[in-house]
């Protein structure tokens, strides 16, 4: 296209990045950090132990990134963030379009590696990788449209005065993620984040640092300038470095909600930051008696047993109204039995994959133990195992217990494992209550066939998500996020991308001259 | 369905789709029976095909074509829809060159604007193929047992009569949108340029629409009145003249009611402060009047010049204007294209000696040009008129040709005046460094798109239409998309029981 073409001067041209050609590597031995447009090794003397889950094998140590670490990566990605937020939407849509093409083509790989990182099975890895693709073209999509400004009338007229509003890049944004979706939890938050123009810095869990230095590798293949992704690893001290860091305008957290009351204080401590928490929970799947049993055990298997149970939106909590409790519960246990087969998360056959890691198995084992202490009964599952050809991986079988109340441990607090509590209920009211007596708020689901009580109850119920007749149904054009301890702000929606900017309102006067007051 | 490289072949060699210039439910066609037209290339004056209007049956035909094929696609989600646009909008940047060849050797304007005119195509489809998912569809808690829901669906379909002067822009402008929001499409172009209307099928099917959601069919004014009036359409766009525009809308409601769109003609002005930039104005100037033959609806004719810069403006504006080569448009370096039709040549020159016989003095150009080679071909110097009056015929009527009428003026107002002088509105321009001046001409100029130091700037986020007469609705941005759906209210009561209020 002749270089005698600009903006202004006819029709704006927007030329497409060229894709480089991207592969996915067979290990992390390249580097666990992203800098600068590539993959390093990153520099340091303490280093943390990275896990293969399904194998239990330590695969790599990782240096942890010190505050000085963080500071030569923040200000390189404010470096890279000027002409990357001077890009229109357009322009920048088209490398962030180029990135999801390519996670498509190369999506069996991308999943592999997903499921080497977390252990989740390989038919799940597929869905999340997939999605992953659609919130980039999402975002990138609605992006000119939602970052519009507003143009506004003030008294006295066009003539003499007008305003209006414009939708500014953050800068460089940090990003604090987890390790239950590796990749999918990076993207919902680098995806509104890069479109709108800015710079991020990213800080994986320790637990599962490696898929997101491969969709840095993805990024760049797509034509992403070097420096305006950048990846960092480390634990609570790198964490804290960016929470304080000058340069850094915003800060996004997913993971527990001790760590997000440390964050949101670290936000405030040096600067001010603006802070979004995706935070844990303690949802609850409501099921009426005039549910269908055999969905309703879908559901119920659907809210605690993707992958291993480490799902914040997770419904541990599984009120059944008394009229089909006894037929609910021996269903769940059939179906469970029948269906759920652990095994190593590399087969397709794999329904259950490994936990994270031996601490995490634990716990998740001690919540069981304390269940059988306070009364409870283990109808299947709550043990380890050890699945030939991945003996050492974290391996359990996934829970179903009854026999607890409201006060027993286990339902009062996150588990963030496969453990299913039913909890029998009579009336509408009263499940109302007992599901909203608790300091979380993130997802609950209601199961009825009945239109008004079903619409009336997700009116009544204290959570930023309510499944009608089904459950983590997600989709990437629905607000995402918690009420009370839960957390605040919100992913995957218009307002997630308005999230990620600033708004700058600009007063104009017209008039040939001013006039003062005094 | 043909894969990327025989669409390539297709693009590039254009005969066959000459020859089969109807596209109805997934096939080239060649219709037979209604009164035929002749396609000419404007550059050479040389016919290349011969083409059948598709007939009140055969028009008929597609539009039940469409009709069937439009809830399967309606069914689609916005995003689903939109990964169809986006592979579009790659493949036309992919296949510029052949589409951008086609639209010069169709039109006769200048490659390298054709090529720019493709590009844009490309960002429309961009631009659609993302926005839908950010549409409002509120949701209105009313009390607490009340709430309604609203959904966006499509119209259905929609019936397109398009324009000459920008062929695909204005194929895309509607079809993008259509499109996106879950419509089917039949569309009409000019028969005076019927090519890459019809290409565009070949890069839809390719990008993965369903047979049956695009379709072409050709024709003269006959044709397109009868998709206009047809109650199957539930939609119709318009781009043209005024007169057939109220024709058109008088269609439309002929037999059942349409929503309709109309982009229609224009008298704009350019207005030149006394501290305006003098060669920037002049740019400003001759790239308000002189792309695409001057056949563009916003061009500013009427450039108004503070008298105190009129003489150095004009020197150079006739330099510069006389420097532009007229020639065959597929050479690199011609910058004047070939007007569209013997005809329209002609009417733009009996415009221009209509204008020296009311007593205006002409500056420079207005003759014809032959081009060697391409003696058949439609070539026209542009114009350059001064001394005008307001009652001259070229101060009323819209010419749509590259004349440029210079009108010094000594206060704002009169300028001011004389550009909102006119029933009709599309576009008006101004030229001044002072910010007061530019924000309060913007807000006393009535038009639907106002230009400061710069003109016929666009793009697909933006709306553009007119004020007047000279249409209503927008194309481009999110207000188009507001034309090509509707809203649904879906109230609901969670009572147990509803209350009786006749007891």
């Amino acid at each position: 296209i002749e270089g005698t073409l600009s903006r202004s001067q006819y029709l704006c041209i927007t030329i497409p990045p060229l894709i480089m050609s991207f592969s996915v590597p067979s290990d992390v031995a390249g580097g666990l950090y992203f800098l600068d447009g590539k993959r390093v090794s990153g520099e340091g003397e303490k280093t943390f132990p990275v896990y293969e889950p399904r194998s239990g094998t330590v695969v790599a140590q990782c240096p942890l990134a010190s505050p000085s670490t963080v500071d030569a990566a923040v200000r390189a990605a404010s470096a890279a963030h000027s002409e990357w937020g001077c890009k229109t939407e357009l322009e920048r849509a088209q490398v962030l379009h180029a990135a999801a093409r390519l996670i498509r083509d190369n999506l069996e790989e991308i999943a592999r590696a997903e499921v080497r990182c977390n252990g989740k099975p390989i038919y799940e890895a597929r869905v999340d990788i997939a999605s992953s693709a659609d919130t980039l073209d999402y975002f990138a999509g609605i992006a000119p449209a939602v970052l519009q400004g507003d143009s506004m009338d003030l008294p006295g007229g066009p003539l003499t005065r007008f305003a209006y509003t414009r939708r500014e890049p953050l800068g460089v944004v940090g990003c604090i993620g987890a390790w239950n979706y590796p990749f999918q939890t990076c993207m919902w938050k680098i995806a509104p984040a890069l479109a709108a123009g800015n710079a991020v810095v990213y800080k994986p869990s320790p637990f599962a640092p490696a898929s997101p230095v491969l969709l840095g590798e993805i990024l760049t293949a797509a034509g992403l300038p070097a420096g305006v992704y950048q990846v960092v690893q480390g634990e609570g001290e790198t964490g804290q470095a960016l929470c304080e860091h000058p340069l850094i305008r915003k800060l996004s957290f997913t993971g527990s909600v001790a760590t997000g009351q440390k964050v949101q204080q670290a936000c405030a401590s040096k600067n001010i930051k603006p802070v979004t928490l995706e935070l844990g929970g303690k949802s609850a799947l409501v099921i009426f008696a005039d549910s269908e049993v055999k969905s309703t055990v879908a559901a119920a298997m659907l809210a605690n047993f993707l992958n291993q149970g480490q799902v914040c939106t997770n419904a541990t909590r599984v009120f059944v109204q008394r009229g089909i409790l006894e037929e609910f519960t021996n269903e769940l246990v059939k179906e469970a039995n029948e269906k759920l087969v652990v095994g190593d998360p590399l087969n397709d056959n794999t329904r259950v994959g490994a936990n994270i890691n031996e601490g995490h198995l634990n716990r998740i084992l001690g919540y069981v133990e304390s269940a059988k202490k306070e009364g409870g009964t283990v109808l299947r599952g709550g043990v380890r195992v050890h699945p030939e050809g991945v003996e050492n991986g974290f391996y359990l079988e996934p829970a179903v217990i009854t026999g607890l109340n409201d006060d027993s441990t286990a339902v009062r607090e996150e588990i963030f494992g496969a453990c299913c509590l039913i909890l029998p209920f009579d009336t509408e009211e009263e499940v109302v209550r007992r599901v909203n007596n608790t300091s979380f708020g993130l997802a609950a689901g209601v199961f009825s066939k009945n239109l008004a009580r079903c619409h009336r109850i997700a009116a009544q119920l204290e959570a930023g998500t309510v499944f009608c007749n089904s459950y983590n149904d997600t989709e990437v054009n629905v607000p995402f996020g918690g009420y009370k301890n839960s957390g605040h702000g919100r992913e995957n929606c218009p307002d997630t991308l308005k999230a990620y900017t600033q708004i700058k309102a600009v007063y104009v006067n017209v008039q040939d001259s001013l006039e003062h007051c005094f | 369905l043909q894969t990327n490289v025989q669409l390539g072949r297709s693009l590039a060699n254009r005969v066959p789709a000459l020859h089969r210039l109807h596209w109805i439910g997934g096939s080239a066609v060649k219709l037979e029976g209604g009164a035929e037209f002749v396609v000419l290339q404007p550059r050479s004056g040389s016919v290349v095909a011969r083409c059948a209007s598709a007939t009140r049956a055969q028009i008929a035909a597609a539009i039940e074509t469409a009709r069937d094929a439009q809830p399967e696609w309606a069914e689609r989600t916005w995003l689903a829809r939109g990964e169809v646009l986006r592979k579009a909008a790659q493949l036309i940047r992919e296949h510029l060159e052949p589409l951008a060849v086609a639209e010069c050797e169709d039109n006769g304007k200048p490659i390298y604007e054709a090529r720019m005119d493709v590009a844009s195509c490309a960002e429309t489809f961009d631009f659609y193929a993302g926005v839908g998912a950010s549409l409002a569809r509120p949701h209105y808690p009313l009390d607490s047992s009340h709430f309604v829901y609203t959904r966006r669906e499509p119209i259905g379909v929609v019936g397109c009569v398009g324009a000459w002067n920008y062929p695909l822009q204005t194929c895309s402008w509607t079809t993008a949108p259509a499109l996106a929001a879950g419509n089917a499409v039949v569309y009409k172009p000019s028969p005076l340029s019927p090519l890459t209307a019809r290409l565009l099928a070949e890069i839809l099917q390719e990008a993965g629409l369903p047979n049956g959601v695009y379709n072409v069919v050709q024709g003269e004014g006959e044709t397109g009145a009868v998709l206009v009036e047809s109650p199957r359409i539930n939609k119709v766009s318009f781009i043209g003249s005024i007169m057939t525009g109220k024709t058109i809308v008088q269609a439309c409601a002929a037999r059942s009611i349409k929503h309709v769109t109309l982009e229609l003609g224009d008298k704009s002005s350019l207005i030149i402060l006394e501290d305006a930039d003098v060669d920037s104005a002049v740019a400003g100037a001759m790239i308000a009047n002189f792309f695409s033959q001057g056949q563009v609806c916003s061009n500013a004719i009427k450039v108004l010049v503070h008298r105190s810069i009129v003489d150095a403006f004009t020197a150079r504006l006739v330099a510069k204007t006389a420097a532009m080569k007229v020639g065959d448009p597929l050479d690199e370096s011609t910058k004047v294209g070939a007007v569209i039709s013997k005809e329209h040549r002609a009417k733009v020159k009996a415009y221009i000696d209509g204008a020296v016989a009311e007593g205006a003095r002409l500056l420079y150009g207005g003759r014809e040009v032959t081009v060697a080679g391409l003696e058949g071909g439609f070539y026209l110097e542009p114009a350059i008129l001064t001394d005008i009056r307001e009652d001259m015929t070229v101060c009323k009527e819209e010419i749509f040709g590259s004349v440029l009428l210079v009108i010094p003026f000594d206060e704002v107002e009169e300028a001011l005046r004389m550009a909102n002088g006119t029933d009709m509105g599309l576009a008006v321009g101004v030229f001044t460094k002072n910010m007061s001046k530019a924000h309060k001409l913007a807000a006393r100029l009535h038009a639907g798109n106002i230009y400061v130091n710069t003109y016929n700037d666009v793009s697909p986020f933006v709306p553009f239409g007119g004020y007047g007469q000279s249409g209503f609705g927008r194309e481009n941005g999110l207000a188009a998309l507001e034309h090509y759906t509707q809203l649904k209210s879906v109230f609901i009561s969670t009572d147990e029981n509803l209350q009786n209020p006749f007891q």
